[in-house]
């Protein structure tokens, strides 16, 4: 018998699928989708990052099993000046607040070329679009465009859905540095490395103009006590709008990967991010951000709660 | 969203047919849980692409499943990392967990899991994709995005990369992580 036919013989078979995935389940999950009002049952967890590093993952969960929680030193000498007159700058910005009846609006178009994971073949580019209402507690709707088709949905709180952070979220962060990026490693999950946590953290709070300045100034701190973050030589974005750009390279966990951060140099908020990594390259431009009183009624109209998620409410 | 009967039906006939196979797909590139979000969103655009659904329907669905574990890297904006880390090995994704389950064929996973963890990802996906979703080779070079000729030399590579490793089977405790 040869590796092929021996492969065959281990394929999944109706039980085997059904112990994992039970019919009942699927069955819910047939009626949610033909029936969005009906849908019950457990909360859809996001979808998590799966493909773009999938190449390097076998590499990272390695190293990620043995790595204490951080390395020692921290941002380079000339990513550590760009942090402190970014600081400069966020200490005097302005920021965008909602009150408990309005919403963060974001707009981000992301780009992507390629999945990482078949770098000998990747796929072509792509562009979508999330645009995204967040209320106060984290719930919100999302309208998301690819390609002429659309989807909107309603967004529970608590899941990291919306491409703005939550309200509540940021106004549960510490403004004090060290005690920021204590805690901040202190809830690192999802991450190979808790220096990777810390600057993804910090690119989800900054995100837009919705972090008070303290809040930023202690974030641009913490960053400054990050290992491997360094200072990239973007001076505008996508939009031709200035930015610093910040750079997250971990060549023990992610080999050949260069997350990037850029700041605007005149609010320090964060307007775009991009990854490189064998076989992908991604980019999202946050194109617009504010506070607005009111979800469109077309995406209130047609937004469905995915996978029985409980839907948000109308504000 | 569609409204007609008939699309609910032939929605419904998909999904009976085709989901478990949707599921071990979406299973061995993520985890069995995650999978079952990524079977829901793939019949959600099925639902509201119904009318353009060809026949035969799974290359189709997978192509989309496809698109829906690549999309999460970017609606996620890169906000989770672990899934990555436990999805990039076979040992930690689904692939294991989807085989027959029987103990006289305990052995026979081990070595099959290490067997294909030693493949290049192209090669093992062009193996599963053949030998478990029973795809024709040019239906599976559409959901690896590859030319039928590529597919079909990648084919090849990975049988007979597949029998090399095989051939120079470890005992179950060398391939033990």
């Amino acid at each position: 018998m040869n590796g092929v036919d021996r492969l065959e013989a281990l394929r999944p078979t109706k039980d085997s699928v059904d112990r994992l995935w039970s019919p009942a389940e699927r069955q819910a999950v047939l009626e949610g989708v033909l029936h969005p009002a009906r849908r019950t049952g457990r909360v859809r967890r996001p979808l998590m990052l799966v493909g773009a590093a999938a190449s390097v993952a076998v590499a990272a969960l390695a190293v990620s099993l043995v790595l204490p929680g951080g390395a020692p030193g921290g941002a380079s000498p000339a990513a550590a000046a760009a942090l402190d007159r970014l600081a400069g700058v966020a200490a005097a910005a302005p920021f965008d607040t909602a009150r408990p009846d309005q919403f963060l609006h974001m707009v981000v178009v992301e780009t992507q070329t390629g999945d990482g994971s078949a770098a000998e073949n990747p796929a072509g580019t792509s562009v979508r679009t999330h645009e995204s209402w967040t209320a106060a507690d984290g719930s919100g709707w999302r309208k998301d465009t690819e390609a002429g088709h659309v989807l909107y949905f309603r967004l529970p709180a608590g899941g990291d859905y919306t491409a703005a952070p939550s309200p509540a979220y940021l106004a549960s962060l510490p403004t004090d540095p060290d005690a920021l990026r204590a805690r901040l490693v202190a809830n690192a999950s999802g991450s190979t490395s808790t220096d990777e946590a810390v600057f993804v953290a910090v690119g989800d709070m900054l995100r837009g103009g919705f972090a008070p300045p303290a809040l930023r100034v202690a974030a641009l701190e913490a960053l400054k006590h990050t290992p491997h973050v360094s200072l990239g030589k973007t001076t505008v974005d996508a939009q031709g709008r200035p930015v610093v750009e910040l750079d997250f390279v971990d060549q023990g966990n992610r080999p050949d990967e260069v997350q990037a951060l850029y700041f605007s140099a005149e609010t320090s908020e964060i307007v775009q991010e991009t990854t490189q990594a064998p076989g992908l390259d991604y980019r999202g431009l946050v194109q617009a951000s504010g506070v607005t009183d009111a979800v469109p009624a077309d995406v209130l109209a047609q937004a469905v709660a995915p996978y029985g998620a409980k839907a948000a409410s109308n504000g | 969203v569609t409204t007609n009967p008939a699309d609910a039906d032939r929605l419904s006939a998909l999904f009976e047919a085709h989901s478990r196979r949707v599921y071990a797909y979406a299973a061995r590139h993520t985890d069995p849980e995650t999978a079952k979000d990524v079977v829901a969103e793939v019949f959600l655009v099925a639902w509201r692409r119904v009318a353009d659904i060809p026949e035969p329907a799974l290359p189709w669905l997978l192509v989309a499943a496809r698109n829906v574990v690549s999309n999460s890297v970017r609606s996620s904006l890169r906000q989770r990392r672990l899934a990555v880390v436990v999805a990039g090995s076979v040992h930690g994704n689904g692939l294991g967990a989807l085989m027959p389950g029987a103990d006289e064929t305990a052995v026979e996973r081990s070595h099959m899991l290490a067997a294909l963890d030693a493949l290049k990802d192209t090669e093992r996906e062009a193996l599963l994709l053949t030998a478990w979703d029973g795809l024709t080779a040019r239906d599976a070079a559409v959901v690896a995005g590859c030319s039928t000729r590529a597919f079909e030399v990648r084919l090849s590579r990975a049988r007979a990369h597949l029998d090399r490793v095989l051939a120079a089977e470890p005992t179950p405790c060398e391939v033990t992580r």
